[in-house]
């Protein structure tokens, strides 16, 4: 905390401010009221609504408290008569154009009775009708300024409401013009999806052409719900709490390496009314993405929760109890040879869950316990140091806060859907001054906000590095003093980086303004993602990367979308657990009768089905559970309190949002039941010598020693150059694409968000094809039009979405890794295809 | 029908991006530019403000808004015919509100609206300073004093029967 060092004196009374906040903030802080509709904290000051006007002695005329820095010696009035008066006339004008009615009633309390005749008689519009009832600012300024009358006449705006869009309603007609939403979207979401539109009486908010919210391209991050005062902005089938009594859980988000803390509002009916982020040191829109807010959901509102809670057997559809159950699958564990028998889990659930399971199974000597990870990232990162004794140096440049004023190289990784919190920082800083390049061979919604960008052939990034490093390597400021820099500008100083710059897809031209855009921004960081290193020449890519760091003097930060990664990577470096990045090698154990008895926990593509399978599992009805012969219903999110391992290696609480009378069975009583049948002690997590209050992302670090810096190149790399740049560009037939395959992370213990929940289909469009216009007109395809993909073993289906920033020839889909096959694909990251054409 | 739209597009793009080669992409130029679009096009169809956006890192949205704010800006590409119908408080005593309905009946179009078809635009304007001669109607220019319901059908029936009368012709 900053020293207060300003003193001022409000309404007589002195008082002590930080510099740098505004007179609204300081009086508030002081614990004084000043009614203010369009500043936010964490907005920049709108001074739209004219509310906090206050006097200042001294000054000729009245300042709004929200835009006017608070400075030493200031003397300030924030109510008097005159002021009162002042702003009572100003509500009434904004009260003109919103329906107040209910504002000024005298019977709000006999309302329920009244409100049928009422809406019989007209079309009232009010509080009683409004989603916010009961929580709106609007009403709590009334009633501090104890409003009466309105003196203008009432202007009925009668504007349609935008509802046609998944999660959120406007209503203009409930719309005080604040702003915060527009900003919200803009400054702070870097959405830009909202804007004012028109003037004067007819001024409204509006988005690009009047579009939909999804046509343009509303990530349904829901911020602008959290900012707005009013019930313009509303969630779709919210209803006022009124008389009910909601309890409020906490939970940490599983759903992405952020770890958003969420809150759930449950209802006296137990359903969950609605999750929104839970302000703490940030305001609450500074958290919180489509999945966690409005995917979640689902999961609580819906029947599936009941089902989840069956427990079956031996592939019937018959209830069993849990206590046979759990006894079948002791005996299958005692009966099977620890050699043949596996563990398997994902990723999302608590730390004290997963080391529970991981901790049964080293109990019954197993040698395969295995961590599903598709992406391979830490892990590979890990390999990378290892073969070349280098150290990335990123455990120390995993920064809790970004370097100040520094410039960020986005590469491969959609921050927005990744790690969107890191996204709002990174923003945060653009607004300062920070600059961003993105190189992205697929889609990326930061490239609208980033000053350059770069779009390599998907697989080429290694080739677009290096050409930029080709012609870093003759600039002054090149860091020559690691070792290896002789042979490095050797070996590249063969290659003309006009050839380099083509040969990875990209003009001379743009690697030239890249270059010199480099130059002129300090403190680089390159941001990666696992897309980078999902690829076949991961290894490339990171050389690239790698060298053209040293020469920039720049950070690496390399950053993956799976919560507890950080955590599990060290367990899997410790050698504990194992990593399977394949299904298919699973599966071939299987066949080849290796693995006999599986005990999936958690949502694994599997499709393959041993002599004994057990799964662990939130949804009873996914293809994994009809495989099992015993399925045990898991508990995690929002069951059961733990902890959870964000980005940056913190440890974070998740309280247990469920009731638990509501819930038959904990996962860990589930696993102590194990124990205690195959005559083991309860576990704790003092047993496996882990300390859960040390910051677990040093477990994962410190097999990161900060290594040797050196400059090199691979045999691969300079093969690959040269084939790169010896072989004829090879004229691709129009229906010939790469296919880049992306994240998708819309599945959640087997909960596919996508189905599970209203309007998250629309949302998300789970199969769109995102490809070129021009390509769309080559095939004579049309937009929207169902395509067929064919794949060297099988084929996709999916609807085209036209997008200009997807680079021609290429495709981008991104497929819920719902079996093997598409987990197969994702696992390469990057594949050819052909588009099916109909036969005319 | 879809070749000439897209013949059309290429067009505004061009011409689009030919004004911006005389234009530093700073933002201060974004409202210069814009009227020069409005000069030299007329109108604004989509792709030319997602130019603009992308040229001046501008958000497509936000470009809408000013578009929407100053009333020198046409979103849709201006017709062959004006017609503006005043709704001043002089004319309005005298029954333009009338009037107004009369042309939306008769057009099937609402005010701020036009007819793309027809090629006819139909807006409201508040007093043009003629109070005495009102209600007011100004056809492509030309104004047409004390106007009553039945003329109305005529001043249509004339813009329909496609004797085009100088676009120019602008208050
Ligand atoms: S949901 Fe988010 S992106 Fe969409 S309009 Fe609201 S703030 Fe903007
Ligand atoms: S919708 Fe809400 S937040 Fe946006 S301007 Fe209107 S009242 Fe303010
Ligand atoms: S950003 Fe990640 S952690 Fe936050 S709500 Fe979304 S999915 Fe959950
Ligand atoms: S809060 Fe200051 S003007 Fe609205
Ligand atoms: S009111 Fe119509 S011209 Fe003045």
């Amino acid at each position: 905390m900053e020293k207060k060092s300003l003193s001022l004196k409000i309404n007589d009374r002195p008082v002590e401010a930080r510099p740098g906040i505004s007179v609204l903030q300081a009086a508030r802080e002081a614990g004084l009221y000043i009614p203010a509709l369009c500043e936010l904290e964490g907005l920049p000051p709108l001074a739209s609504c004219r509310l906090c006007l206050i006097k200042i002695k001294g000054r000729p005329s009245f300042a709004p408290a929200c835009a006017t820095l608070a400075e030493e010696g200031m003397e300030v009035e924030t109510s008097s008569e005159e002021l009162e008066k002042l702003r009572l006339t100003t509500l009434e004008m904004i009260l003109s154009e919103h329906p107040y009615f209910c504002l000024l009633c005298s019977e709000k309390a006999d309302c329920d009775e009244l409100k049928v005749t009422m809406s019989k008689a007209f079309d009232p519009g009010g509080c009683i009708f409004c989603p916010k009832d009961g929580d709106c600012d609007l009403q709590r300024v009334a009633s501090y300024l104890n409003i009466k009358k309105v003196s203008f006449e009432f202007k009925d705006r009668n504007r349609p409401q935008w509802s046609k869009d998944p999660f959120i309603i406007h209503n203009p007609n409930l719309c005080i013009l604040c702003g915060r939403c527009v900003s919200v979207c803009g400054e702070i979401r870097g959405e830009n999806v909202l804007t004012f539109v028109n003037r004067g009486e007819a001024t409204a908010i509006g988005t690009f052409y009047n579009r939909s919210l999804q046509a343009s391209n509303c990530s349904f991050c829901g911020a602008c719900l959290d900012v707005c005062p009013t019930g313009a902005m509303s969630e779709k089938g919210l209803f006022p709490a009124r008389g009910e009594k909601i309890s409020t859980k906490k939970f940490v988000c599983p759903l992405c390496s952020c770890g958003c803390e969420l809150e759930a509002e449950i209802g006296e009916d137990k359903v969950c009314r609605r999750i929104v982020p839970a302000a703490g040191e940030k305001p609450a829109f500074f958290l919180g993405c489509v999945r966690g807010r409005f995917g979640l959901k689902g999961l609580l509102a819906d029947h599936k929760l009941a089902e989840s809670q069956t427990v079956r057997i031996k592939n019937s559809r018959e209830k069993a109890s849990l206590e046979q159950s759990l006894s079948a699958v002791v005996t299958s564990l005692k009966e099977t040879n620890p050699e043949e028998t596996a563990f398997i889990f994902a990723e999302s659930n608590t730390i004290e869950n997963l080391l529970s399971f991981i901790h049964l199974g080293q109990e019954l000597g197993l040698k395969n316990i295995f961590w599903y990870y598709p992406e391979n990232f830490l892990t590979r990162l890990i390999e990378f140091e290892q073969q070349n004794q280098v150290g990335l140096n990123y455990c120390s440049s995993v920064p809790e806060k970004l370097p100040e004023n520094g410039c960020f190289f986005i590469i491969d990784s959609d921050l927005k859907s990744e790690a969107v919190t890191l996204w709002l920082e990174i923003k945060k800083q653009l607004k300062a001054g920070s600059r961003m390049v993105v190189l992205d061979s697929g889609s990326n919604a930061l490239e609208g906000q980033a000053d350059l960008k770069l779009k390599p052939l998907p697989g080429k990034e290694d080739l677009a590095l290096l050409a930029v490093l080709r012609l870093w390597l003759d600039r002054p400021d090149c860091l020559k003093s690691w070792p290896g820099w002789k042979e490095l500008t050797e070996k590249l100083r063969h290659y003309q980086p006009e050839d380099l710059a083509l040969a990875s897809g990209l003009n001379s031209d743009s690697v030239k303004t890249i270059v010199d855009f480099l130059a002129s921004g300090k403190s680089w960081t390159f941001i990666f993602g696992q897309r980078f290193l999902r690829q076949k020449n991961w290894k490339e890519n990171l050389l690239a990367v790698w060298n053209l760091s040293l020469a920039l003097g720049a950070g690496i930060w390399p950053l993956s979308s799976k919560i507890n990664e950080k955590f599990l990577a060290g367990l899997a470096g410790q050698g504990q657990i194992k990593i399977l990045d394949e299904i298919k090698e699973l599966e071939n154990k299987i066949k080849a009768k290796k693995v006999r008895n599986l005990y999936v926990y958690g949502d694994i593509p599997l499709t393959e089905k041993p002599e004994f399978l057990t799964v662990h599992n939130l949804f009873f009805n996914s293809s994994l559970a009809d495989l099992s012969h015993v399925f045990l219903p898991a508990s995690f999110w929002p069951g059961e309190s733990g902890h959870l391992v964000d980005y940056t290696g913190q440890l974070k609480e998740s309280p247990s949002t469920r009731e638990q009378e509501g819930h038959p069975v904990s996962d860990q009583t589930i696993f102590n039941k194990l124990r205690a049948e195959l005559g083991r002690a309860e576990w704790s997590p003092s047993k496996m010598n882990i300390n859960l209050s040390e910051r677990p992302g040093a477990a994962a670090t410190s097999l990161l020693k900060p290594g040797m810096k050196r400059y090199f190149l691979s045999g691969t790399m300079m093969e690959k150059i040269g084939d790169s740049l010896s072989s004829e560009k090879e004229r691709m037939l129009t229906e010939e694409f790469i296919i880049v395959v992306e994240q998708n992370l819309d599945l959640y213990g087997g909960f596919n968000l996508t189905e599970g929940v209203p309007g998250y289909q629309q949302a998300r469009n789970p199969g769109t094809v995102l490809i070129n216009p021009s390509d769309i007109s080559h095939l004579g395809l049309e937009a929207g039009e169902e395509i067929v993909i064919k794949l060297e073993s099988k084929a996709l289906k999916g609807k085209i979405k036209p997008d200009s920033g997807i680079t021609p020839g290429v495709l981008v889909i991104r497929p819920l890794l719902i079996d093997g096959f598409l987990s197969d694909i994702y696992h390469q990251g990057i594949v050819k295809g052909w588009v099916e054409l109909k036969n005319e | 029908m879809i070749e000439k739209v897209t013949i059309k597009k290429n067009h505004a793009r061009q011409v689009a991006e030919s004004l911006l080669k005389g234009i530093s992409p700073e933002r201060k130029n974004l409202i210069f530019f814009l009227h020069q679009v409005q000069n030299h096009l007329g109108y604004f169809p989509e792709e030319v403000v997602l130019l603009a956006a992308q040229y001046f890192s501008v958000s497509p949205a936000e470009i809408f808004g000013i578009l929407t704010f100053y009333s020198a800006f046409k979103l849709n590409q201006s017709c062959a015919h004006h017609i503006k119908v005043c709704q001043g408080t002089a004319c309005h005593v005298r029954g333009s509100e009338a009037i107004m309905k009369e042309f939306s009946r008769l057009l099937g179009i609402e005010a701020g609206d036009y007819d793309r078809q027809k090629s006819i635009s139909l807006e409201t304007v508040n007093c043009l300073g003629c109070c005495a001669i009102g209600p007011v109607v100004v056809v492509d220019g030309q104004y047409h004093a004390r106007v009553n319901l039945k003329e109305i059908e005529k001043i249509v029936a004339g813009l329909t029967a496609g004797e085009k009368s100088d676009e120019t012709c602008e208050i």
